[in-house]
């Protein structure tokens, strides 16, 4: 049985980085998931699992074990996103940038195999688009619940608010994502 | 018989909801309400269906190969570091551009300089006005959160702190670049704002009801949520003001 995130965690503080690469090998894949999701482009995600990893090594020594490690982890990389996601909403009010939502409409829909009907490449690409609608506080506790299984009051404890502000922004979320999607669904019935 | 909301089918597909068992008989009992779930968990079920590229498996390994090099970056508020030639560079040169930004915005309007020359600066300025209207907004975001924490118990301040922490800085480099363009209502307000933010960044992150009732006491009294409100509505309307330019050509 591998180390466990604690003792991880107390090497890195007594300045061992293996403690710290530890930490990273094991949360990396699911930073990841977490990040893409949440912005919707590979090369952003990237970005946030690394700075992400990177505000957690700074911040060690203020992290408090009964929330677990993984956790907070979560909570920076929520963080991270949030701040990536308002940097590309300026960029998108900045006309030089065009806009952000391109990123999304970029994403590949996927190479129609022979095991995927057309159908399911529209739904997915269509679903990208509507994600990419979504305002960032709905776009965060939309995916920590559907995607993460995260219980409301974890979403408003990453997000930094109340059990009622998340619920509301999943409902709007779920609303939006509804209108989007129904269309669709009514052509496959 | 009254018709299941939206938001219980939502809590009800969630697993979330203190009614479960009688949001279960009614969906058994009314047809209608059945069928609106049918749709909603159908739609759901759709979403799962977002790509998510794959990774390799060596991707920890990948993302501290990568990491490890920056580890040694790791800052220490010191302040000699105030003192680094890049910060001043960096620090100097966002000062001279929101300098900039505001002289543009007081002697406006007047006819635009029709050289190439001039395209460059006012797109650089709307971005730096804009950017301290969203400085502006994520500040009153942060104090708004923290004067709706609900009360009962101690309260976790973690989100908050880490939010602050990162406005911070930002904060001290738009306070000299307001100072150095004699804006002095926008210079008082960052001032104010930064010993919040210091202030919010520094506490105990863990804090009792009755700390919580003074911190909102203050923020009310000096009506700091209010004062950003009006400054960042007057930025806004500063950033409408100035002309929409084009960008500097790309290579």
């Amino acid at each position: 049985m591998g180390e466990s995130d604690e003792a991880a965690v107390a090497r890195a503080r007594a300045g061992d980085p293996e403690g710290f690469r530890v930490l990273v090998e094991r949360h990396s894949h699911a930073l990841f998931r977490l990040a893409y999701r949440m912005t919707g482009n590979e090369q952003d995600a990237e970005d946030v699992v690394q700075e992400a990893f990177l505000r957690a090594y700074r911040r060690l020594d203020r992290y408090e074990s009964r929330a677990g490690f993984g956790t907070w982890l979560y909570r920076i990389t929520v963080n991270c996103s949030l701040d990536l996601i308002r940097r590309r909403l300026l960029e998108r009010r900045d006309p030089a940038a065009g806009d952000a939502s391109e990123t999304m409409k970029s994403i590949p829909a996927g190479e129609p195999g022979p095991d995927r009907l057309a159908f399911g490449v529209e739904v997915r690409h269509k679903v990208a688009l509507a994600l990419a609608e979504l305002s960032p506080k709905e776009r965060v506790a939309f995916v920590l619940r559907h995607f993460e299984g995260r219980s409301i009051d974890e979403i408003s404890r990453a997000m930094g608010g109340r059990p009622d502000a998340a619920k509301n922004c999943i409902f709007r979320a779920v609303q939006k994502l509804r209108r989007a999607l129904d269309p669709l669904m009514s052509t496959a019935l | 018989m009254k018709h299941l909301k939206d938001e219980q089918l939502i809590l009800y597909y969630y697993g979330e909801g203190v009614e479960r068992a009688g949001t279960e008989a009614h969906l058994a009992a009314c047809e209608s309400c059945q069928a609106s779930y049918d749709r909603l968990r159908e739609t759901l079920a759709a979403i799962d269906a977002a790509p998510l590229p794959a990774r390799p498996e060596d991707y920890g390994a990948r993302v501290w190969q990568r990491l490890r090099p920056r580890l040694g970056e790791k800052p220490r508020f010191d302040w000699l570091g105030l003192f680094q030639p890049r910060r001043w560079v960096f620090g100097a040169s966002l000062a001279a551009l929101l300098a900039g930004a505001f002289l543009l915005g007081r002697f406006w309007p007047r006819p635009p300089e029709p050289s190439r020359a001039s395209v460059p600066v006012s797109y650089r300025d709307r971005v730096l006005v804009l950017a301290m209207s969203e400085h502006l907004e994520q500040s009153q975001m942060l104090l708004i959160e923290l004067v709706n924490a609900p009360a009962g118990g101690s309260i976790d301040l973690t989100a908050q702190q880490q939010g602050a922490e990162d406005l911070v800085e930002a904060n001290r480099l738009y306070r000299q670049a307001a100072t150095g363009a004699g804006e002095a209502a926008l210079a008082g307000l960052l001032d104010e704002l930064e010993r919040w933010l210091l202030e919010i960044a520094h506490s105990p992150s863990r804090l009792s009801s009755r700390e919580l009732e003074e911190f909102r006491r203050r923020i009310d009294q000096q009506e700091m949520i209010f004062k950003i409100h009006v400054i960042g509505r007057q930025l806004r309307a500063r950033e409408e003001q100035v002309e929409p330019a084009l960008p500097p050509a790309r290579a």
